[in-house]
């Protein structure tokens, strides 16, 4: 089944909602509470990464029997180095963004520890295409 | 109806409905923090498996038709020898300056209290075991067990944080063995002879003891409401020319009866203290797991604020908060004998397994729409369908609290869509207009095109 969101850049309140909705979703559809953990943090965090740097983003979920895919796109600045990006600790988050307590630097690593499949596509100046699955079954 | 009547064997409760008081309205579904409550037939019918106890419909219903079942104080006869356990909120029942402490317990002795314990001193231990449980227990954050309708709404609604639940027996427990030990050793009689009675402040207590979760058999043998206590005890105190002397529990157990006094004592940096039942929900379904996992301690009551608000408790909550607070102050932080007492028992005597088998507490979750995942997700999508044809205004006509509840009765097959009434206008509108058309010969027209 799809499921889809859209988020607006700037709008941290709003971020999280579509990340519960699909922690809503999976508990109904009796997943184990740790898959669930799983999909909601990388999910939530990449949110997070969308009202923090881009200007808008759509958010992509289909639900497979045996495991989940979850496609986020969004017009924004892009990411110029992706390795650097995946390093623990290094963010490129304004001030403002960081006096909200985010920005650490652990969005994208935080993704990558929680989902069996990552891929970044992404162009500077245009935005970025984050498909990530996570399996039911290990 | 079959599956309601093997659903009532399966799960006892204390919370109960008189149905000739149920005049159909929809107050309680509404503010069921389980959605518990349909009304059908002009009728409210609890879902068994659902219901945490908490009380909230008791609080809710203006025609009083809910009520908590509680045991009868007659229950006393049966007994050689029987143990108060008044719960600290039970403390805040009485203004320490008009009714002091001695005097309410002098009229619980003359109401057939041979003993009396309170359920704080169990409390002050409990903030010790927690303590020693974590230096030995790294995992964190550690929930508080102390309320039985929040552990029955995280085993429920949120079994993803079950395993957080500390595994310590709650005050009330280690209260009903402490003392049953002591009057046994004191007067040489048998486990069977010993009645032990905790005066609750609430229906999820009723439950804990007749139905506990994650044990087989609670150490208590029966549960009074606090207001029929609280009547027992104001109609005795005109009879009491002596007042005797009692032992009191530090101010540190007694505090555990409002909102941010289990926390107090537990010595950690990072700990929260949520109080009222919606309000841990929301806590639940918001809190990030970097949030969640930089807390050491959760205190959760399901009560506002705290157990001094529980639905049987017959003092306003804020005058008995206030009440409790003042009676803490005055009292020594810790005894020495409870101390002792602590050193007399290990920390496996506070620890649920030891005491049951190695029973551990069991998520039950309510939200699972299937047992197969695929039926499952035809399910969630059927509602997310019926989502988009229901108003989405959680009028409550139906039966259902919201439009999502009957969304998820109609693909469980337990209510039809044409239930709600838009949508059964939507409905009737249109067999009218094709009435309508077939009568003016429209429709023969149309087909014959």
């Amino acid at each position: 089944m799809l499921k889809v969101y859209h988020l607006e850049g700037g709008n941290f309140s709003e971020a999280g909602s579509a990340s519960s909705d699909i922690k809503k979703l999976l508990k109904r559809l009796g997943l184990q509470s740790k898959i669930i953990k799983k999909v909601a943090v990388a999910m939530y965090e990449a949110e997070i990464n969308v009202v923090a740097h881009a200007y808008s983003g759509d958010i992509n979920v289909v639900v497979a029997k045996d495991h989940i895919k979850i496609l986020v796109s969004d017009k924004g600045p892009g990411i110029p180095d992706v390795d650097k990006a995946m390093t623990e600790g290094f963010s490129t988050a304004s001030e403002k963004v960081r006096e909200m307590g985010f920005g650490a630097g652990m969005g994208l690593p935080n993704i990558k520890k929680n989902v069996d499949d990552l891929n970044i596509k992404t162009e500077v100046g245009k935005g970025t295409e984050l498909s990530m699955r996570i399996d039911f079954q290990h | 109806m079959k599956d309601n009547e093997k659903n009532k064997k399966r799960y006892y409760h204390s919370v109960r409905l008189k149905e000739d008081d149920c005049k159909g309205c929809t107050h309680c579904i509404r503010t069921c923090p389980t959605q518990a409550i349909r009304v059908y037939d002009g009728k409210a019918t609890i879902i068994e498996e659902r219901c945490i106890d908490c009380g909230e419909c008791i609080r809710t219903c203006p025609n009083f038709a809910k009520y908590a079942h509680t045991d009868s104080l007659d229950m006393l006869n049966d007994f050689k020898y029987t143990v108060a356990l008044p719960a600290p909120s039970f403390m805040a029942q009485f203004d320490p300056d008009d009714i002091p402490l001695d005097k309410v317990y002098t009229a619980l002795n003359l109401m057939g209290f041979e003993y009396i314990f309170e359920v704080a001193a169990a409390a002050e231990l409990v903030n010790k075991a927690t303590e020693k449980f974590m230096q030995e227990n790294k995992k964190r954050p550690v929930i508080s067990s102390a309320c039985p309708a929040v552990v029955r709404l995280i085993l429920t609604r949120f079994p993803e944080y079950a395993e957080y639940i500390a595994p310590l027996e709650p005050p009330m427990d280690i209260a009903a063995k402490i003392s049953k030990d002591m009057v046994m050793k004191k007067t040489g009689c048998n486990e069977k002879e010993v009645g032990v009675f905790f005066i609750s402040p609430c229906p999820a207590k009723v439950t804990a003891v007749n139905q506990p979760e994650g044990k087989k058999k609670s150490p208590v043998d029966g549960v009074f409401s606090m207001t029929d206590v609280f009547d027992a005890v104001m109609s005795r105190i005109q009879e009491i020319k002596e007042t005797k002397n009692y032992e009191h529990a530090g101010k540190y157990g007694i505090i555990w009866g409002v909102h941010e006094g289990e926390i107090r004592n537990v010595h950690v940096e990072k700990k929260i203290a949520v109080a009222g039942i919606h309000n841990i929900i929301s806590f639940f379904e918001n809190v990030d797991d970097k949030e969640f996992s930089s807390y050491e301690f959760i205190e959760v009551q399901a009560c506002i604020p705290g157990c001094v608000g529980g639905v049987l408790a017959p003092t306003d909550k804020f005058m008995a908060k206030t009440r409790l607070k003042r009676l803490a102050g005055r009292m020594k932080e810790s005894t020495v004998k409870r101390e002792k007492v602590f050193e007399d028992y290990d920390m496996k005597f506070f620890i649920m397994e030891f005491f049951n088998e190695g029973r551990k507490l069991q998520p039950r979750s309510i939200n699972r729409l299937d047992t197969d995942i695929e039926k499952a997700m035809e399910k969630a999508e059927k509602i997310d369908v019926l989502m988009k044809e229901f108003p989405g205004i959680d009028c409550g006509i139906c039966g259902c609290p919201t439009c999502e509840t009957l969304a998820e009765d109609v693909v469980q097959g337990k209510a039809s869509k044409f239930d709600c009434i838009f949508v059964l206008k939507e409905k009737i509108k249109n067999i009218k207009e094709e009435l309508g058309d077939i009568s003016s010969g429209k429709r023969i027209k149309d087909e014959n095109k």
